[in-house]
């Protein structure tokens, strides 16, 4: 039989169509696809887990050929072979984080939502390269070594789920898992023109998800299509009495919103003036206008909307998400798990251990924690973390505000396209000031999607952003999936 | 807006355990001063009477004051190996004794 091209497949549906037709067996394609990761030159992965994958993709072999067609009702996922981004835990499954901390950690348990692909049928075929604890918008910032972007090698795929976004582009998984503190789902789909939801922030249980800034992170699918994060949502999505911040509300149907129409002439698109300001990239304008274009060509009315505190948002971002981070971050002391050089071994003073076992950080992430710890000391709180809180609270309500006139906005997820390898290293607030279109729908907690929209004057990838109200995943994945139809069409 | 110094530098490093070489000491007094420069503009905005946002779910939390707390059973689930039934959670440890962390002798 002649290897199969896993670049080819668009969606789970038509991969689940081929099995039935009996094209091929879900362990021809987990081969198919483990050949594509482990040949790959983009460091993608940093761990493959291919006996587990191949063990249950044999198991779904024979489900299949008993059954004659995949059981879709009861495993949405059945056969499919997934990556998850490497901070997410898996038991018994070396997870990273990307840091020398986490160098050799194999969790004791996995998470939920990798509990919950694995009941829909799924399987993973490895833990995906990222910026080290997701401190990063351009996956360089890895103990692993930088992300390849899939089609542009000079250039980053973005992060922090570099590896989540440029492997299933590359054809190196279906689907994958990444988290969004900052845009770090969006903004790696959009470089590398794959689909990424961050979801609400509550939607998607975290528990299992290596914390980095808590009133922020979220756990979300990319994907080829638009319904594929909706298969992957509707399994996710849903309360886990494991933890305390997932809402105790109803899951959605996405994949049924994908299948839906939206009602083009109610649909109100708000269209922040914000986000069309002078850093706007001439082809990454160029294309996001034409999507609105699209939009009102189906009937839609554009509305200009405005947010105008969310000109402060990265400033607030780089003050709460650091706080956060230099409190979650203290966990890392060496004792339990984790990296415990032989220096600490050898320590003699509590300090001295500290410092030792600490030495495994990167530098963006020291740089974090310093600027993090500074924000929460004693003299500078309320003027940094406190008014940052309150600053956050009035994006939250530009939103609330715009939300009262329009159903969804619309916009791009970041000023330009890809950017070259080491084009911004060495100027920390250069990148921060990349994700200032990402990061509102962090602070407010609100879902965002970025679907994409062709490509820029240089040939890479744009990205369309759609936000919505709290909890209006659904219709996000209705507009997102009509369009996504409409530009195939085209 | 704060000066940050060397010694500043420092003397957080410290509280956040890390120890730095004079070299990071140097480049990341450098950028903490720019990106303290940049975040700086929110002094300027005007958040009288603004409640500060510390969660991005506490006003639905808070508005549906029918919601009973979450309990769950109070159960162990603790993972443990199949083999001598010991902890799951001490095979991650970068060293244990007799069934405890172990660490280097500090006091």
């Amino acid at each position: 039989m002649k290897a199969l091209d896993t670049a080819r497949f668009q969606s789970i549906r038509e991969i689940h169509d081929a099995f039935d037709r009996g094209e091929f067996l879900p362990s021809e394609l987990t081969r198919a696809y483990l050949q594509a990761a482990q040949a790959g030159t983009l460091n993608a992965f940093i761990t493959f887990t291919e006996e587990n994958a191949m063990r249950a993709a044999v198991a779904a072999d024979q489900v299949l050929k008993a059954e004659k067609k995949v059981p879709r009702a009861i495993l949405p996922l059945f056969g499919i072979p997934l990556g998850l981004k490497d901070n997410l835990v898996t038991e018994g499954v070396r997870t990273t984080c990307a840091s020398r901390m986490l160098e050799n950690y194999h969790p004791p348990y996995s998470a939920t939502v990798v509990k919950r692909l694995e009941n829909a049928g799924a399987f993973s075929l490895g833990k995906l390269n990222m910026d080290e604890f997701a401190m990063g918008g351009s996956n360089e910032n890895s103990a692993f070594g930088a992300v390849q972007h899939p089609t542009h090698p000079d250039r980053v795929p973005g992060g922090s789920s570099g590896g989540s976004a440029a492997a299933v582009r590359a054809g190196q998984c279906v689907a994958s898992l990444g988290s969004d503190t900052g845009g770090s789902i969006r903004l790696p789909a959009s470089y590398c023109g794959v689909v990424g939801l961050k979801p609400t922030y509550g939607r998607v249980s975290r528990f299992g998800l290596i914390a980095f800034a808590s009133s922020l992170d979220q756990i979300g699918p990319l994907g080829r299509s638009v319904e594929d994060c909706a298969v992957l949502m509707d399994v996710m999505a849903g309360h886990d009495p494991l933890d305390s911040t997932s809402l105790m509300i109803e899951k959605p149907s996405c994949v049924d919103a994908c299948r839906r129409a939206p009602d083009w002439a109610g649909l109100r698109v708000g269209i922040p003036e914000e986000f069309f300001s002078a850093q706007l990239s001439p082809g990454v304008e160029t294309r996001v206008r034409e999507a609105l274009k699209w939009f009102e060509a189906q009937g839609a009315k554009l509305v200009p909307v405005t947010l105008p505190n969310s000109r402060h948002a990265v400033a607030v971002y780089y003050l709460v998400a650091v706080s956060e981070a230099s409190s979650n971050l203290a966990r890392f002391d060496g004792v339990r798990y984790g990296n415990r050089s032989a220096e600490a071994a050898q320590a003699s003073k509590l300090k001295d251990f500290y410092e030792h076992a600490r030495a495994a950080f990167g530098p963006e992430v020291k740089r974090r924690l310093i600027l993090g710890t500074f924000a929460l000391s004693s003299g500078y709180q309320d003027a940094y973390y406190r008014k940052a809180c309150q600053v956050r609270a009035l994006v939250a309500h530009d939103f609330e505000r715009a939300f009262q006139e329009v159903d969804l906005i619309a916009g791009p997820v970041a000023p330009t396209t890809a950017f070259r390898i080491g084009e911004k290293a060495g100027d920390p607030l250069t990148l921060y000031l990349n994700d200032l279109l990402t990061i509102p729908a962090n602070l407010a907690g609100l879902p965002a999607m970025s679907v994409p929209c062709g490509d820029g004057e240089d040939g890479l990838p744009v990205g369309l952003q759609l936000m919505g109200p709290s909890l209006s995943e659904e219709m996000l994945f209705s507009v997102g999936a009509a369009y996504e139809r409409g530009r195939r069409q085209t | 807006m704060a000066e940050i110094s060397e010694a500043l530098t420092r003397r957080v490093a410290e509280l956040a355990r890390l120890r730095l070489s004079q070299a990071e000491v140097t480049q990341f007094t450098g950028q903490l001063q720019q990106i303290l420069s940049y975040v700086d503009q929110i002094q300027a905005v005007d958040v009288t009477d603004v409640e500060p946002l510390i969660y991005p779910n506490a006003s639905r939390e808070a508005a549906d004051s029918s919601r009973e707390p979450a309990f769950r059973a109070d159960r162990v689930v603790e993972p443990r190996n199949a083999a001598d039934g010991s902890p799951k959670v001490l095979e991650a440890a970068p060293e244990i004794h007799e069934g405890a962390f172990q660490v280097p002798q500090i006091v």
